[in-house]
């Protein structure tokens, strides 16, 4: 036996044995070799093993022989033959049985069976071998490329490494080739066709397509390829240009091209309504006088008040710059919405600093921009607005329908009637309310966009110096409670929206909004309205900004508490000596003290408790002046009729009457000079002079009181006693006068009271107080003027009040939930009492 | 009959006239321009220039300091004289 039918017993084709199979024959050899059962199979054995003996010592020739070849592409043709040798096999079995089969005639079930076990067996091996070819494959396939394997016949090569049938030592199980790492089959294996290695067409490809899209590949008379043609700027426009490429930049130019706008456009002054002297323009078309202007302040002392009714009339004409500025405008005002957004969205922070727009463009920009930004306010305001509604009259009817149906009596259908109706007024609440928070958010966007938005509501938040009636509003400490409800009901209601639970939706949203409304507190102060509750509320985006708060200057416009004080003092002093006192005042006046604050709202209150007694002396003091004119009349008539009517007596009292009371208003006008002297020398504060001014006012009146409380009955029987005169008016204002004693000083008590009150807040503009200016100054009627500007301040307030009814200061969805919460209030505590 | 201005000049009262007046929108203010007829050295007539606050009424005047009211009166000057000697 030699060493390949050794091999061929062990059922290895010899051309393909490996090494270990090899060593198995040898040992087969060895074994077979002391067996003395068969002879000729012991021949067969000797043989053997004699042949593997001897191939054994012959390690180089090992080294040569294909059966020690273990490089992949050798395993593979190694597996490849075995399968066709298995399948040869197969065949050949199957052909003999066949044939068989054809002469004996169709299997029975036993000789199907043996057929079955007979040629299971090589089927399986060659599942096997397949099996292992495939993976033999799939890790070795192209290992002719150059960064393939290396050649198999490289001693000590990486493959070693991972060689599968490298047998060491002790090594029993066939090991299946490893699975190659990712890494390391992609180091190595490229697919040929997908991707060509490193980018370089394949080297044995020539003159394939590769080579005509190539920009290194050079061919003789080539001529530098030209890089793609640059579009003419032509053809750029007239395809590139699209509407919707319209970009910031390009708003910006069409806004300034052809005005060329200057860098101090915005800080022209226009001046308008110019009057010259008709000296003066003699003067300058005679052309025979040079001029020098003078700035500067020489010492007033006296200058006409109505001064440009004697000049004539011109008109300055800056032509150029106030073209370039209307062009702009009417440019700036046609601006459509989408170059609005554009201009909303992108020029602010860097790029405004970028563009170093023309400050007048940022200008008018700023003002067109602020319009359409609120013009998207109000129509998220009104369409929020809209949902209030249909929430709260929803919320109304499911009320009135759980009050029906809480009635036991009803039948089944109206039953069913009543939930479906319910159903119906609950459906779509969760969206709804949803959408509405979604569009508070928006409109909020709006107003307040950027950093620099959020910066500024803070700042205008803090200051109070923001909204309605929050200017003298009341500060409080942080109310933690109320801050966790309020996070509670805000996250049910989300929670609910998130869910689609309309039921609950509904219920957080208007717990929520209540919540808010209940916390507000708006009272009437001296101001007109102040807040002074735990929260504000304001469902509706409102725009903050530093202008003064209207309630305020609804006040103050109106010439109210600081004119009645003011309107004293200014017809007593010079121009000037007037100005330094109410620059020095506004510049020492502290309006965020809260004390005086506070102190300044009770006054307020108690003002407006007062407004029946400045009622009464307003009335009163007409019927003073009644009274002095019905006097003029009389005296008129007398003198007519040569007082020939009447005794002497009552002549002689007439007279005296009359020279007690001319004497006595002269005193009274000397001692208001007094006061007004010391006032302007500084030995009086304002609110002494103003305290001089009442004590005069009073008793003044008190002389007059007593004058007309003694010569009434006689005036009386003298009026009976001439009916010719009409002494009824006379007679009425004295009998008022007389049962009423103290109005008048009541109301001069009452003004000064308030008029103290407003030295406390001359830190107001000067605007407000420039009003009092235009007030008569003469002293008889400015103690009038006091008292109509004491009135006035109770108008003022009737004022806020009828804007407030307009929804000046709040509106309609504060006002629907107010009454809401109000009404359910009532209902607790009514529900309360009947339990 | 022109309007006329009194000022204290040197311990003394001067009566000056008024030679135009004119309203700026952009801050509100009034503008006067008036002369006592004193001349500089090199013979020009002197006119003097101020501010007041329409309200508060031409008692109480304020001296021009910015540049853009100073271009501004310069400006109306020279349409004042371009006017009138295009009449």
């Amino acid at each position: 036996m030699n060493l390949e039918n050794a091999l061929r017993v062990l059922g290895v084709d010899p051309k393909y044995a490996t090494r270990g199979e090899v060593k198995r024959a040898k040992r087969l050899l060895e074994r077979d070799m002391t067996r003395g059962d068969n002879e000729e199979y012991q021949k067969m054995i000797n043989d053997a093993y004699e042949v593997v003996s001897s191939s054994i010592k012959k390690e180089d020739e090992r080294r040569d022989n294909p059966i020690f070849d273990t490089s992949p592409a050798f395993q593979i043709k190694n597996i490849e033959e075995q399968i066709k040798i298995a399948n040869e096999n197969f065949m050949e079995i199957f052909k003999n049985e066949l044939n068989e089969a054809l002469e004996k005639g169709p299997f029975n079930e036993k000789d199907y069976e043996a057929f079955t076990n007979k040629y299971q067996t090589l089927k399986e091996e060659a599942n096997k071998k397949l099996i292992a070819l495939n993976q033999l494959k799939e890790t070795y396939e192209n290992q002719d490329t150059i960064l393939g394997l290396p050649d198999h016949s490289l001693k000590d090569s990486i493959l070693d490494s991972v060689n599968p049938y490298k047998q060491e030592k002790n090594q029993t199980e066939k090991q299946l080739p490893a699975v190659v790492s990712e890494k390391t089959y992609e180091d190595f294996m490229i697919d040929k066709k997908d991707e060509p290695v490193l980018g370089l067409p394949d080297h044995s490809l020539k003159d394939n397509i590769l080579d005509s899209v190539n920009p290194y590949k050079q061919k003789r008379n080539q001529t530098k390829k030209q890089l793609p043609a640059v579009v003419s700027e032509k053809n750029y426009q007239d395809f590139m240009f699209n509407e919707e490429d319209r970009g910031l930049k390009q708003i910006l130019s069409d806004l300034k091209t052809g005005l060329g706008l200057k860098k101090n456009d915005h800080k022209k002054l226009r001046a308008s309504n110019i009057k010259v002297a008709s000296n003066f323009k003699q003067e300058l078309s005679s052309g025979n006088y040079l001029y020098n202007v003078v700035h500067f302040i020489p010492s007033i002392i006296k200058v006409p008040i109505q001064l440009a009714k004697k000049l004539k009339n011109s008109i300055f004409k800056d032509k150029e710059a106030n073209d370039r500025i209307e062009k702009l405008k009417v440019r700036v005002n046609n601006l459509s919405d989408r170059d609005l957004d554009v201009i909303y969205h992108e020029y602010r922070s860097s790029k405004v600093t970028e563009q170093m727009a023309p400050t007048v463009l940022n200008d008018l920009l700023n003002q067109k921009v602020r319009e359409y930004a609120m013009k998207n306010v109000e129509t998220l305001n009104e369409e929020v607005k809209s949902s209030y509604l249909n929430i709260f009259s929803s919320l109304r009817q499911l009320e009135s329908l759980d009050e029906m149906l809480e009635n036991k009596n009803i039948n089944t259908q109206m039953r069913k009637k009543l939930e479906s109706r319910k159903n119906t007024l609950l459906e779509g609440k969760a969206e709804v309310i949803k959408d509405l928070r979604e569009k508070q958010v928006r409109a909020n966007e709006w107003l307040s966009s950027g950093l620099h938005g959020f910066e500024e509501d803070m700042k205008a938040a803090e200051s109070k110096m923001s909204y309605v009636g929050k200017r003298f509003a009341k500060r409080y400490d942080d109310d933690e409670g109320l801050s966790q409800k309020e996070a509670q009901l805000e996250k049910e209601e989300k929670y609910a929206i998130r869910t689609g639970n309309d039921k609950m939706a509904l219920k957080s949203f208007v717990e929520s909004e209540t919540l808010l409304s209940e916390n507000t507190d708006i009272k009437n102060s001296i101001f007109g309205k102040r807040s002074t509750g735990k929260r504000y509320y304001s469902p509706l985006a409102k725009m903050l900004d530093y202008r003064p708060d209207p309630f305020v200057r609804d006040v103050y416009t109106s010439a109210a508490i600081v004119g009645a004080s003011l309107a004293t003092i200014n017809g007593m002093l010079t121009a000037k000596e007037k100005q330094n006192i109410l620059e020095n005042q506004s510049q020492t006046a502290n309006m965020h003290n809260e004390e005086v604050i506070n102190k300044v709202n009770e006054a307020g209150e108690n003002l407006q408790a007062q407004s029946d007694t400045f009622m009464k002396g307003i009335k009163e003091q007409s019927n003073q002046a009644v009274n002095d004119a019905a006097g003029t009349i009389e005296r008129a008539a007398l003198d007519k009729h040569n007082w020939n009517i009447g005794t002497n007596k009552y002549h002689t009292a007439d007279k005296m009457g009359h020279n007690y009371y001319n004497e006595f208003y002269q005193n009274t006008e000397n001692s208001f000079t007094e006061v007004m002297n010391k006032y302007q020398e500084g030995t009086l504060s304002q609110a002494d002079a103003l305290g001089a001014f009442k004590d005069i006012a009073n008793k003044t009146q008190e002389n007059l009181n007593q004058v007309y409380a003694s010569c009434r009955p006689i005036m009386e029987k003298y009026a009976h006693a001439h009916s010719h005169l009409d002494l009824e008016g006379t007679l009425e204002a004295m009998k008022s006068l007389t049962e009423n004693p103290t109005a008048i000083m009541d109301m001069n008590d009452a003004m000064i009271n308030t008029a103290n009150i407003g030295e406390e807040l001359t830190g107001l503009t000067l605007e407000q107080v420039n009003t009092i200016n235009s007030l008569p100054s003469d002293l008889g009627t400015t103690l009038l003027g006091a008292a109509t500007a004491a009135a006035l301040a109770i108008n003022v307030s009737n004022t806020t009040s009828n804007n407030e009814k307009q929804g000046k200061y709040g509106n309609e969805v504060t006002q629907m939930v107010a009454e809401y919460a109000s009404s359910k209030s009532q209902t607790e505590q009514q529900i309360a009492k009947t339990a | 009959m022109d309007e006329k201005i009194v000022i204290m000049k040197n311990g003394k009262e001067v009566e000056c006239d008024v030679l135009f007046t004119f309203h700026c929108e952009d801050n509100g203010k009034e503008y006067i321009g008036y002369t006592d007829h004193s001349t500089t050295p090199d013979g020009r007539k002197n006119i003097y220039t101020a501010s007041y606050d329409p309200i508060l009424g031409t008692g109480s005047l304020e001296k021009i300091e910015t540049e853009e009211e100073k271009e501004m009166i310069q400006e109306v000057l020279m349409q004042i004289n371009d006017e009138a000697r295009s009449d």
